[in-house]
């Protein structure tokens, strides 16, 4: 009988230790890892286009760790959308919108139309708008993320994009390569 | 045991890892003198010659240059002045073709050169004068290596750490350029001139000046004009021992490890074209405005080794050495190993560019197509920098990146020895260096990302603290305002203000009822609360309808007896107008019992009204405030009373009107009369309206306008009659 309480005792004292071992590990050495919103924001392309239906960014990585689609995002295309696939471990989506991968664009105010009304400059989520009140406005196409948030608002379309183009910089290193578009029918 | 140190002064040299001997080809320009080109017409210098960010050019279409007047000024740290290489007029400031692979046209100056070349030199420096003055004069001077990367060479002879081996890079491996080894043979003093700058700069405990073995003139040369504090080194000749890495590696047999820069290691490489034109920069004033180019190739009468001013399109170098076009022809710029076959015959000779081959396909032919890769290894045997030719371009081809920076991509050189040797012809290289500009703009497109993500989370912040700083803004203002109210007027001013009116405004009325128009306030208010009444009990309707029948003729009477009262009083008193003087004889003619009937009604109306506003109490209909009121009031609610009040002034003055129309007409017709009652009749909306919906308050004065316009249109009939 006495082996049997015996055995029990010490069972309940070890279970006690590590019990208390683990938990004092848990909090002792507890990982602070990087909140899944956080990852995913890394990979979204910041074009703050807001075309996922969020407003920038970070508000549709917060959506996808909380279980929104992955596949809204159109600046990132299918690339962006394979690598958050990847990360959250789940099957990848069709890109909505057009297959192709998306072209990089800029802005451009066509500056003799610009009446300075400075209603693309509100609009510009990265501040690449400079101009005042009647005075013309030009992008910093630099800084422009090619959001193309600023074209609707202006009230004399004077906005077009335009696609960033290769500079000996940042060419891509194709030799003589010749265009092949799909002709119209 | 001999240190590093005693070895290299002893002479011995080591091997770097692969290497190939392609066919040198530099029999038709190596032993061919120095030429000097003649200017021609048009000069186009890129503002981007070198690594880094571009110059910014200083000087505005139209404007005279001299020659060795600055045009561009660097932007950046990494970056180069650009010097103006002739006399002339700039004539445009646009893209042009560049002296690149890609062909894409770059921002050029172009100068219209004029027939008198004025150079402008520096004031001469001596070896004696400060360091940074030195330095500050390569800076000014524009000059960048001038052995293919074209890195600013200030830059580099400034370096953060002491320097132990200043190697000058006089190898000159690849095929056909010969333009260094001119430059030895011909101006040997100058370039030691240039390293005795150099050496000044960096200090270096060794100097070591490094030409292959096949340049046995240039080496002659360069030993009879070298001094004690520089060791010249005869390497043998293997393809690609002027790599800086493997030139480090051949004198020194130290590696540059992965990543880093000589200078990490205690060595700065200068290319023996670049010592040449620093020290014509510092020591003769001579700013970098032309460049030695080998031009070869069997397309060309005349190859040798041209002196070129800067800018001058490939397409007038070519005419002059006697360029004959063919088909299939390659200009290529730079060796057939490094170099790339141009887009453009008219992109510049720029700062880099050492040979132009003109060959036709006999000459260079073109590879035969690629194909697949055999896995025989002959790449890895071959290259200088150890990597994995092979793998990488598997990893190439299928865009892993990760893969190649985990191989190492970014320490391939680009010098083409792996795709040399590939017995199925792969161009390799091509390969590595879309691949290496995939990741660069993949690495780009992230930093812009995390930029374009700051400026948005700046820009968040930006607005709110707009938004705080607004609100906070306008609570001071408010405050402020109160505050300055409080020092006029003991409490909120325009309550006061508004208390003040009301107060003017009843006494006002009550002066101007109290003595004659008691009778028409008593009217209105009658009004008032028969309006009440019809919005609170509408189903009375019916009755109603009897009743304000017999009200308006009350009205009516009223409003007759009222004029009649003011003509009595004015008969009394002395007389004011001429128009109420006519009414008073009209008047009197409607009797006295109409007056009494006037009377009653408006006592009757009075006592009405009372009795209304007992009920309005008791039933408490609407808001609070009267509620709160009523009780207090001891005959109505303040509001009732005001209502009645402007009801009663509008009574009146219509009333007034009226009577001064019937009296223009002497007769007073019926219809004037039913006009009369109507008139009377209007106000009642109006007593009612602050008890309304903002709706119906508009509706009542529109259906008021109407009313009044109609008496008026009325009136003017009965005038006319």
């Amino acid at each position: 009988m006495s082996i049997v309480l015996i055995a029990i005792a010490v069972l309940t004292a070890l279970g006690l230790v590590f019990g208390v071992l683990l938990g004092f590990a848990s909090i002792r050495f507890k990982v602070e890892e990087d909140p899944i919103a956080e990852k995913v924001d890394a990979i979204l392309p910041q074009t703050q286009c807001g075309q996922c239906g969020y407003p920038g960014c970070k508000p549709y990585a917060e959506a996808v760790a909380n279980g929104e689609a992955i596949n809204k995002c159109a600046p990132g295309g299918q690339q962006t959308i394979e690598i958050i696939a990847d990360l959250l471990g789940v099957d990848v989506p069709p890109a909505q919108g057009e297959e192709q991968a998306p072209v990089k664009t800029v802005a451009l105010i066509i500056e003799e139309d610009c009446i300075g009304c400075t209603k693309c400059i509100q609009a510009c989520p990265v501040d690449a708008i400079m101009g005042t009140t009647k005075q013309m406005h030009t992008i910093i196409s630099d800084e422009c993320t090619g959001c193309d948030l600023c074209v609707d608002p202006c009230p004399v379309d004077c906005i077009i994009m335009v696609p960033v183009e290769q500079t000996t910089r940042t060419w891509n290193g194709k030799l003589n390569t010749i265009p092949v578009k799909l002709l119209e029918s | 045991m001999k240190t590093i140190l005693n070895l290299v002064d002893e002479g011995h040299l080591w091997d770097f890892h692969g290497g190939i001997h392609p066919p040198s080809r530099k029999e038709r320009t190596k032993d061919s003198a120095i030429v000097p080109i003649p200017m021609p017409q048009h000069l186009y210098i890129p503002v981007a010659q070198h690594v880094g960010q571009p110059a910014l050019p200083i000087v505005q279409v139209g404007v005279n240059t001299r020659q060795g007047q600055l045009i561009a000024r660097k932007e950046g740290f990494i970056s180069a002045n650009v010097i103006a290489p002739a006399s002339g007029t700039v004539c445009e400031i646009a893209d042009y073709a560049a002296c690149h692979p890609s062909g894409i046209p770059t921002q050029t100056i172009t100068i219209a050169t004029s027939t008198e070349q004025n150079f402008e030199s520096l004031e001469p420096l001596s070896l004696d004068d400060d360091n940074q003055k030195i330095l500050e004069r390569i800076n000014t001077s524009g000059i960048t290596g001038l052995g293919g990367a074209s890195f600013p060479t200030a830059v580099k002879l400034a370096p953060n750490k002491p320097i132990e081996y200043l190697i000058i890079n006089a190898a000159e491996c690849e095929p056909y350029i010969t333009a260094d080894d001119a430059l030895m043979r011909e101006r040997a003093a100058d370039i030691i001139n240039g390293i005795k700058v150099m050496q000044k700069l960096l200090n270096p405990t060794r100097t070591i000046i490094a030409i292959e073995d096949n340049k046995p003139q240039a080496i002659a040369q360069i030993e009879q004009a070298a001094d004690d504090s520089m060791i010249v080194r005869a390497i043998p000749t293997l393809y690609p021992a002027g790599g800086e890495k493997q030139l480090i590696e051949v004198l020194t047999s130290l590696q540059v490890p992965s990543g880093k820069i000589p200078a990490d290691i205690g060595i700065v490489v200068q290319n023996i074209a670049t010592s040449y034109a620093a020290g014509n920069a510092v020591l003769k004033g001579q700013p970098l405005i032309s460049r030695i180019v080998t031009v070869s190739g069997d397309l060309v009468e005349r190859p040798g080794n041209y002196e070129v001013p800067l800018g001058m399109s490939i397409k007038d170098l070519l005419e002059q050495c006697g360029f004959k076009a063919s088909q299939r022809q390659k200009i290529i710029v730079g060796g057939p190993m490094m170099g790339f076959a141009l887009n453009d015959i008219n992109a510049p000779v720029v700062k880099a560019t050492n040979c132009v081959i003109a060959a036709s396909e006999q000459e260079l032919p073109n590879p035969p197509p690629e194909q697949n890769c055999i896995r025989c290894g002959d790449c890895e045997q071959v290259c200088p920098a150890q990597l994995l030719p092979q793998q990488l371009q598997w990893f190439a081809k299928d865009q892993d990146h990760d893969k190649l920076k985990q191989h190492d991509l970014f320490d391939c050189i680009e010098c083409g020895a792996c795709a040399y040797v590939c017995p199925s012809s792969i161009p390799l290289v091509q390969y590595y260096r879309v691949a290496k500009a995939e990741i660069r703009s993949e690495e780009r497109e992230k930093q812009q990302a995390q930029r374009a993500k700051e400026r948005f989370e700046q820009r968040i912040a930006r607005l709110e603290r707009e938004k705080t700083e607004r609100e906070e803004r306008n609570r001071l203002a408010a405050e402020k305002r109160k505050a300055a109210m409080k020092g006029t007027s003991n409490g909120d001013a325009i309550a006061a203000a508004l208390a003040r009116v009301k107060a003017k405004k009843s006494q006002a009325q009550e002066e101007s009822a109290a003595p004659n128009d008691r009778v028409a306030a008593a009217i209105a208010r009658a009004k008032a609360k028969k309006a009440a009444k019809q919005t609170t009990t509408p189903e009375q309707s019916s009755e109603d309808e009897n009743q304000l029948e017999q009200k308006s003729r009350v009205a009516d009477a009223i409003a007759r007896a009222k004029a009649k009262k003011l003509a009595a009083q004015q008969a009394d008193q002395a007389p004011q107008s001429d128009e109420n003087q006519q009414v008073a004889p009209a008047e009197p003619q409607l009797s006295p019992e109409e007056a009494k009937k006037a009377r009653i009604a408006a006592t009757v109306a009075k006592a009405k009204a009372k009795k209304l506003a007992a009920k309005q109490v008791e039933q408490a209909p609407q808001p609070d405030e009267n509620q709160q009121v009523a009780p207090t009031e001891s005959q109505q609610s303040t509001d009732e009373a005001n209502k009645a009040r402007i009801a009663a002034t509008v009574a009146k003055a219509k009333a007034k009107k009226l009577a001064a129309q019937q009296a223009e007409q002497a007769p007073p017709h019926a219809p004037a009369k039913l006009e009369a009652e109507q008139a009377p009749r209007t106000p009642p909306p109006a007593a009612v309206e602050s008890e309304l919906s903002p709706d119906e308050i508009k509706k009542a004065r529109i259906a008021q306008a109407v009313a009044k316009a109609k008496a008026n249109a009325l009136a003017k009939k009965n005038l006319k009659k």
